[in-house]
């Protein structure tokens, strides 16, 4: 039996409603008393859904950060397992210990991993001694997660495409005494997680039915999930706790929505964590924060990466690199399919000229230089060796 | 002849060897921030280091970021295009 059929009237309703959820999406609001308000139902709304036991309000913790929900989550995760567990085997108890949170019983693991779980829920005695400590553990690791982000905000390492303090997380996860095991837990807490707002398009699908279609169906418990893409940003939910992450400050895109900035973090929390990209690459942090006139022709040739190395000239400008690079056009050849090529000659180091074939692509309107080897003299050889021909030819299609 | 998206090409050949392992996967090649991927009626299959692309009819060869290239019915052999590293003075396969 048909259910439904899309009307003139409900297509007209389309793109205002996508619309909406891709603001919602794209939302930097802070969260505020009404959203924790508003989490907290959601929350305990979606655990009574699963038939299980909401955690109490203590343990429903907001933080700055995804960063800090991830690893205060993997870490808490791991406290709570160490204490309700006496397993030796720690790559046992990494394991356990993050599909606890999954109620996953698909497996022989997970089921193992289940019964764990029950056998810990039903431990009252124990519980109620554990959970005062566990809170405080929280607490602390959600705290100091904090500060050491935000002390760490303008520190800059080579190649991170994000901006968080990795290494007060390895020793804070010594402090809370969970070392290795803790931070395997917090690698592993994706199984925990969910998008919050950012998630938004799942929630765009199912919610056109209910408030555009107006199907006839019970959306009492799609409410909570609804609400809580709503309200707040990423979550961790776990069995004895849920820990939810503010929006984001700032938040860039490009024309096609991609994450996109040339100039610093096109995402960052207000705990100073950021990420960042270039028209959707992931691209190390210094790229986006070095200035345009800053940039050196070693950083170019030097980058191993070629999506990183197109980044850096996109965001340069062709013009710019090339001056930077001291290049001279040796050859070129404006191919039917590829467009114009032109081998480079540079010599960035005083030690001679090396070859670099310049070309563009087409479909993602972006330019490329990439290195071809010692002796080659034309565009045409310079292909050659890039595709690995013994003859030259030319592509039957490029994109 | 060749197809090329981005920095894979797909060489048109006309056979597979015998114990080539066939894979349950559209995703032809992984790079380090964009996957190639097939669409439609196709077969992918490993031997040793080489990968082959079975297309049984036409095939959308899918890019998350280039425009999408339709291979037509046939069998393609898999290279990824090379750069020189003049630091490190050697050939490398291009990294995106």
């Amino acid at each position: 039996m048909k259910k439904y059929e899309l009307t003139e009237e409900h297509r007209a309703q389309l793109k205002p409603h996508a619309d909406w959820w891709i603001k919602n999406a794209l939302s930097t609001k802070a969260m505020d008393d009404h959203d924790k308000s508003e989490m907290r139902k959601a929350i305990k709304g979606l655990y009574e859904s699963a038939n299980l036991v909401p955690p109490p309000d203590e343990r429903i913790v907001f933080v700055s950060s995804p960063f800090v929900a991830r690893f205060a989550g993997g870490f808490a995760a791991a406290i709570w397992w160490l204490r309700n567990n006496k397993k030796e085997n720690v790559e046992a108890a990494t394991r356990d210990a993050t599909r606890d949170a999954t109620w996953d019983a698909t497996d022989d693991a997970t089921r193992d991993a289940t019964r764990d779980a029950t056998e810990a829920a039903t431990r009252d005695a124990t519980e109620a001694a554990t959970e005062d400590a566990t809170d405080d553990a929280t607490e602390d690791a959600t705290w100091d997660a904090t500060w050491a982000a935000t002390d760490d905000a303008t520190s800059i390492t080579k190649n991170k495409w994000f901006n968080f303090s990795i290494k007060s997380m390895i020793n804070l996860s010594i402090n809370l005494k969970i070392g290795k095991f803790g931070l395997d837990c917090a690698y592993k807490s994706s199984k925990m997680w969910n998008g919050g707002n950012q998630w938004s398009a799942y929630p765009s699908f199912l919610s056109f039915f209910r408030h555009v279609a107006k199907l006839d169906i019970d959306y009492t418990k799609w409410d909570y999930y609804e609400k809580a893409a709503i309200h707040a940003g990423h979550r961790i939910m776990h069995e004895k706790f849920c820990i939810i992450s503010d929006r984001p400050e700032i938040l860039k895109i490009d024309e096609q929505n991609r994450p996109h900035s040339f100039d610093g973090p096109f995402c960052r929390w207000r705990d100073g964590s950021a990420l960042y990209s270039i028209h959707g690459i992931r691209v190390p942090m210094w790229i986006c924060e070095t200035k345009k006139e800053d940039f050196k022709k070693e950083m170019i040739v030097n980058e191993t990466n070629a999506d990183n190395r197109r980044c850096i000239i996109q965001k340069i400008g062709i013009e710019k690199a090339i001056e930077l690079l001291g290049a001279e056009v040796i050859d070129s050849y404006e191919s039917p399919v590829g467009g114009l090529y032109e081998l480079l000659q540079i010599d960035y180091d005083g030690r001679g000229e090396r070859c670099y074939l310049k070309m563009k692509s087409k479909s993602i309107d972006a330019y490329h230089i990439e290195g071809v080897k010692p002796g080659i003299i034309t565009v045409k050889d310079a292909i050659c060796y890039r595709n690995g021909l013994t003859q030259f030819s030319e592509p039957e299609v490029l994109t | 002849m060749y197809l090329q998206t981005g920095d894979v090409l797909y060489f048109k050949t006309s056979l597979i060897p015998n114990n080539a392992i066939k894979l349950e996967t559209d995703l032809f090649h992984k790079g380090a921030n964009h996957n190639h991927r097939v669409r439609g009626k196709f077969n992918i299959l490993q031997h040793k280091d080489d990968l082959y692309l079975e297309c049984l009819d036409d095939c959308e060869l899918y890019h998350e970021e280039h425009s999408s290239v339709v291979a037509k019915q046939g069998i393609y052999k898999k290279k990824i295009v090379v750069e020189y590293d003049h630091l490190l003075e050697e050939s490398r396969m291009v990294i995106d």
